[in-house]
């Protein structure tokens, strides 16, 4: 149990900086995801609290204390792994039971707390097991029970459902939002995934680039996305970004590149015939109204239908609860809700507002 | 190359080495001779060319190179052209199986022969065999049969491998008539020439161990006194029994001589693929070699050996006593060792080795003791060993000297295949004479050749002193060759069939016995043992015939 | 799931071979098997002296033996269609083996039972049980063989030096490439050399750095080959000096092919490092290094040309080995029927030795994961 601050942590390579001073804010037992592209240095970060990876600059701090030069042992931090690593070797047990027994814990205990996690965890008929007779989500599982055992102040997930398939880590994904809860612990969690963002975090750390785009509730950051790049990270499909301008002179439209009006609820003061982006998710449209869009492809889930479109030279995705059923290249009027369009900058891409 | 072409170089003074560098000079060669006119190349006979083949390339002046090996091949075919018309052998390939040892032997060969194939029209090709391969190739072209050669290099001991097999061809009259056989040492005569009454070796070589020792150590004035301090008795000097080297060598224990460790004899203990075994012999010769018995490693008439009488075992145990007071690591020394990385380089003063000990003393580069060098032939005993009585003698005489004919040195053979066609052997036996001719031998004693004295026309002090030797030191070396060669009472080698095989288990039991892990005694019978067994496994009775023959007996 | 791969080929193998075409593969195979036999005959008759057909060599009997595989592979494609193809596909690589191997060391075994001293009067005679009682009562070779069990035992040492070396070339040094490089040289030297270059030259007695060195450290008689237990010494360390580096490189590649993740596992777990090498890495490379120990006990069982050229198995027999003592019976005493008996045993022995470890070792052999 613990709080986490991580204040302006950088990270080089020679020249090469990959994270420049990154700032988060972690209390006692939120669970914070971090979450970006490939290559944006979400995992990094996570290696550094862990100390795996050195810090360049910043600090580090658990509990206010700072840990920058500790070695990962004498962080009290438990860490999940993408590929689990497991201990090949040895059992189920066993593997739960390492860090307990480096600690130099006497058999008893290591026992009696190796059996609760595993019965938290349903891997009771497995302890003596070995790794490679277990399934993926057992595998898993052991992970987890590693490091809940250990009972730390910080658990840290480096992607751990990416080697799942689908169904199973739709499963996981509540497992391990459930164990929070349950321990409420403080945990730092890794995806490139923004499903697994949205449906699982306390609070949101958008990355790109070795930068924090945004920090937020997962809701903050759908409804109120910072920039273009987190509106469009966030929420399956993308949120559309149209580009064009503002017009407000009299009544506030949005005018695209190709000249069709869009519907604004509201204009930023001065802002008219600004460059600007204008954002609609695809689930924010409507069918009918005045704005017309030529289908190109039509997919059908059953439960929703995504209809691709081209409104005049960009392409857009509107999703529908009704289906839809206009062949390619027919004419269909589907209108954006003024009141849930977001408007960014057209030349930063900062949120307008 | 021409003969007459490299005279015409030597002669507008071009250098061997700058012609062997490049061939664009014999252009410039051919210029020359157009206006030199030619050179007259007509060797005088007998003295002036035994002196000008001495002077090819010089003494002193750098190892001889192809171009003079085929010069000498050339200057000596004298003799071959009395025997053989030119172009005879037109037609006539002959293969020659020899050891390329240190680039020698073979590669000497070649030169030599490379005139004579240009005259007789003859051609060689040749079998080079590095040492270690040597005696495997043989025995296996002995046991199988599959002699592939006509011409062999070989040493004389394992003529009771070829010859007691039949596998050679006898040396015809005319041969001996041109290499004049007559001039061989005594030893290499009758029996020791021979096998089974009948000749089959051309000498090119012949082998004894001398003793090498330090004229600087037995001249040392502080020594001396030491000896005399101590009480030892008579002078301090070179030890002429082995008596007396023990006694050296443990008073040298401890000494020092011009500030460096002094070392006394230098034995070698280590195993060398047989040959180590020779060392132990040299030791054993003057206790075990008695001047009324021919024999003295086995019984002629059972083949019992000898290697545990009294006689072997008291030279066995003059090691083991002596080892302590030679080099540190002794005991890991091969006789390669104790000659070229301890005697030659400056460590201990006296070793029993071949010639080339000497040969190296003064043109080998790690040499250090080329000026203080000294030659006898090997110490005596004041005591010899009677097997028949079973009692040491005094002899009237004084000590018991018996030199070692270790190895009894190199020939060439001529293998018996080439007996069933005429134009063959004529032309191997030429070949062969060509290589033990008279003149040749000179040559290859004083330089680098691997061959060591075998005649006595090679013994003229004069010769070598006129070629640029050094008379004291040459007249020393010689001597104790010549000594040795001609004593009464040398101990000849059986030379049976598998006699490294009896040298080599011999080996093996003496490096446990001087490692301590048995007495004298039980090692020697180990070793009897041992020799009885191959002795059986050869077959005995043919092995007494056969080392009945070697003896001549 | 196999089973259903023979239902896919099923079709073509069922391929029709023509009836004729059968009968003439088999007219063909009689035919070469009734050469190869016939020339194998006419051979034994004329070395026996029966018949004089003037054989040179046995090479008619190789031609015959080649011609019978030629016709043997033919006859099956023949006889058999599809299944004769595949079966030409293995056909030559077990009939070379055969030829190679299989034959050699069968007519070895036959040699070990006979008399055979390539200097005897009689040549070859076949003598039972001989070699083998003269080889269960022979000093030399029990001796040797227990020396083997020093070189062997030897090697565990190497083992633990060559993997502190490869987990050392595992960790984040500088000049890791160099020094990668220059770890691996004593390996691309023969030992031969080696043993000219350090044998006879670093450790020369008087004029040899590692002699003078010695003696700067105030050893007065730094003769490394004179006692027993020093010349062994220096014949494993010269061992070691050339074979650690290859035990070191696959070592090497097997940590490197360890799984980073496992290792920042067991930090994270709190393993210091000893503890994460002990419980982690050492379990980890369990398959790898035993491999490398029976690899090189192989290797060390055929040890020889160090002791050759170094100490002539000197002193007294204490650095002696089996191939070495092998050596000496074939090369200086030519005695061909006891040497290849005790080959022939040795090999018995390495085989059985062999086969204990790898049993033994099995269960730490399964790969994880």
């Amino acid at each position: 149990m613990a709080s986490m601050n991580i204040v302006n942590v950088g990270k080089a390579y020679g020249s090469l900086t990959v994270i420049h001073g990154v700032s988060v804010e972690i209390p006692d037992g939120e669970f914070v995801v971090l979450v970006g592209p490939s290559g944006c240095g979400k995992s990094t970060l996570l290696r550094m609290v862990a100390g795996l990876e050195p810090i360049t600059f910043g600090d580090i701090r658990i509990d206010g204390k700072v840990v920058n030069d500790l070695p990962p042992k004498d962080r009290d931090i438990a860490m999940v792994f993408q590929s689990y690593a497991l201990y090949p070797h040895k059992t189920v047990a066993e593997n739960m039971g390492f860090a307990l027994k480096m600690r130099g814990e006497n058999r008893s205990d290591i026992d009696v707390r190796v059996h609760k996690a595993a019965e938290i965890l349903d891997l009771t008929p497995y302890l003596a097991r070995y790794p490679r007779q277990l399934s993926g989500g057992q595998r898993q599982r052991v992970a987890m029970g590693r490091a809940i055992v250990r009972d730390p102040k910080v658990f840290l997930f480096d992607e751990p459902l990416s080697n799942l398939d689908a169904k199973l880590r739709v499963q996981m994904r509540a497992e391990i939002k459930e164990l929070q809860r349950r321990l409420a612990t403080t945990m730092i969690y890794v995806t490139h995934d923004q499903v697994e963002a949205m449906t699982m975090a306390d609070r949101i750390v958008v990355l790109r680039d070795g930068r924090v785009e945004q920090i937020g509730s997962p809701l903050t950051l759908y409804d109120k996305p910072a920039n273009t790049f987190v509106a469009s990270f966030i929420g399956s499909p993308s949120m559309n970004l149209i580009k064009g301008h503002i017009r407000s002179d009299v009544e506030p439209y949005f005018e695209t590149d190709d000249g069709i009006r869009l519907p604004l609820s509201r204009a930023p003061a001065g802002s008219d015939g600004k460059p600007a982006f204008y954002g609609i998710r695809p689930e924010h449209f409507t069918l009918g109204g005045t704005v017309s869009a030529h289908v190109t492809v039509v997919e059908s889930t059953g439960s929703e239908t995504q209809v691709f479109a081209k409104l005049g030279q960009q392409k857009i995705i509107g999703v529908f609860r009704d289906r839809v059923e206009e062949p390619s290249g027919q004419a269909i009027a589907m209108t954006p809700n003024a009141s849930l369009v977001h408007l960014f900058d057209g030349g930063t891409g900062l949120r307008l507002d | 190359m021409k003969v007459n072409d490299f005279e015409r170089m030597m002669a507008i003074g071009l250098s061997r080495r700058a012609i062997l560098k490049t061939g664009a000079s014999l252009g410039a060669v051919a210029a020359a001779g157009s206006v030199l006119g030619p050179f007259g190349a007509v060797y005088a006979q007998d003295a002036s060319l035994r002196s000008q083949i001495l002077q090819v390339p010089g003494v002193g002046k750098g190892s001889p190179t192809d171009a003079d090996w085929q010069k000498v091949g050339e200057m000596c075919l004298e003799a071959t052209k009395k025997n053989v018309k030119q172009g005879e052998f037109a037609g006539v390939e002959l293969s020659f199986m020899g050891l390329n040892n240190q680039n020698l032997h073979n590669v000497l060969f070649r030169g030599f022969l490379k005139p004579w194939e240009e005259y007789t029209g003859a051609k060689i090709t040749w079998i080079d065999l590095a040492q270690a391969d040597y005696n495997p190739r043989l025995q296996q072209a002995i046991a199988t049969g599959t002699v592939d050669f006509d011409i062999l290099e070989m040493g004389a001991p394992f003529e009771g491998d070829v010859c007691g097999k039949g596998l050679a061809s006898e040396v015809p009259d005319w041969v001996k008539a041109q290499i004049d056989m007559d001039d061989y040492v005594d030893y290499l005569k009758a029996p020791v020439g021979t096998w089974d009454g009948k000749t089959y070796r051309i000498s090119v070589d012949g082998d004894c161990h001398n003793f090498n020792y330090r004229t600087d150590y037995f001249a040392d004035a502080d020594l001396a006194k030491a000896w005399k301090d101590e009480g030892h008795e008579g002078e301090w000097g070179v030890p002429k029994t082995w008596q007396k080297v023990q006694e050296v060598t443990k008073f040298l224990k401890g000494k020092s001589i011009g500030g460096m460790e002094a070392v006394g004899y230098l034995d070698a203990p280590k195993a060398w693929g047989g040959f180590g075994f020779y060392f132990l012999g040299s030791r054993a010769t003057a206790y075990a070699k008695h001047p009324d018995d021919k024999a003295w490693l086995f019984d002629v008439d059972t083949m019992k050996p000898r290697i545990n009488n009294p006689a072997w075992v008291r030279a066995i145990q003059d090691v083991i006593d002596a080892l302590p007071s030679e080099a540190g690591d002794q005991l890991n020394a091969d006789p390669g060792t104790t000659a070229f990385q301890q005697f030659l380089a400056g460590t201990g003063s006296m070793v029993s080795w071949w010639g080339d000990v000497g040969a190296s003393a003064r043109t080998s580069d790690s040499s250090v003791v080329g000026d203080t060098i000294g030659f006898d032939i090997l110490p005596g005993s004041d005591d010899v060993y009677n097997s028949k009585t079973g009692q040491w003698d005094k002899l009237a005489s004084g000590p018991n000297h018996a030199p070692n004919m270790a190895y009894l040195g190199w020939g060439v053979y001529v293998m018996a295949r080439v007996d069933s066609d005429e134009k063959r052997k004529k032309a191997a036996w030429s070949a062969a004479a060509h290589l033990g001719g008279k003149d040749l031998a000179l040559w290859t004693a004083a330089y680098p050749s691997g061959f060591q004295c075998y005649r006595k026309s090679q013994f003229d002090i004069k010769e070598w002193v006129s070629a640029g030797y050094d008379e004291a030191f040459i007249s020393s070396y010689l001597a104790s060759q010549l000594n040795s060669y001609n004593h009464p009472n040398a101990a000849i080698e059986p030379r049976i069939p598998g006699i490294f095989q009896y040298y080599s288990v011999a080996e093996d039991e003496l490096a446990k016995i001087f490692a301590g892990q048995a007495t004298a005694q039980a090692g020697a019978d180990a070793i009897a043992a041992a020799w009885e067994k191959i002795t059986d496994q050869l077959g005995r009775d043919k092995q007494i015939a056969l080392y009945k023959a070697s003896l001549g007996a | 799931m196999l089973h259903t791969i023979p239902q896919s080929l099923g079709p073509v193998e069922r391929m029709i071979v023509p009836p004729g075409s059968a009968r003439r593969g088999k007219l063909l195979l009689v035919a070469a098997t009734v050469l190869l036999f016939g020339v194998l005959l006419a051979q034994i008759t004329d070395v026996a002296g029966v018949t004089s057909f003037g054989f040179v060599s046995w090479r008619p009997l190789l031609s015959g033996y080649i011609i019978w595989a030629g016709a043997l592979c033919a006859a099956q494609v023949m006889i058999r269609g599809e299944a004769g193809q595949r079966a030409a596909f293995v056909l030559p690589a077990v009939l070379f083996t055969v030829a190679m191997v299989v034959f050699p060391t069968v007519f070895g075994l036959y040699i070990a039972f006979t008399d055979w001293n390539l200097s005897a009067v009689a040549g070859r005679r076949f003598n039972g049980l001989d070699n083998l009682r003269t080889l269960f009562a022979d000093r030399y070779f029990w001796n040797a063989l227990l020396n083997m069990v020093y070189y062997v035992l030897s090697v565990l040492v190497q083992y633990a030096i060559a993997f502190g070396l490869a987990l050392l070339l595992n960790a984040e040094i500088k000049a890791r490439k160099f020094f990668r490089v220059a770890f691996l040289l004593p390996l691309m030297l023969s030992p031969v050399a080696v043993s000219w270059m350090i044998g006879k030259s670093l450790m020369e007695y008087r004029f040899g750095p590692a002699a003078t060195l010695a003696r700067h450290l105030g050893w007065d008689n730094p003769a490394f080959f004179s006692t027993p237990w020093l010349a062994r010494s220096s014949i494993i360390a010269m061992d070691a000096w050339v074979s650690i580096p290859f035990m070191m490189i696959l070592l090497l590649a097997g940590l490197q092919a360890l799984p980073s993740e496992i290792k920042e596992a067991a930090k994270v777990d709190g393993a210091s490092g000893w503890q994460s090498f002990k419980e982690i890495t050492f379990p980890l490379m369990l398959p790898v290094s035993i491999t490398v120990i029976i690899l090189r006990v192989i290797f060390q069982l055929k040890l020889a040309d160090i002791v050759i050229n170094v100490t002539a198995g000197g002193p007294g027999g204490a650095t002696d080995t089996v191939s070495s003592f092998i050596f000496r019976e074939y090369r200086d005493r030519s005695n061909v029927g006891y040497g290849t008996m005790l080959a022939e045993f040795y090999l018995v022995i390495i085989i059985i030795f062999v086969a204990l470890i790898l049993k033994g070792a099995s269960r730490w052999m399964q790969r994880d994961n």
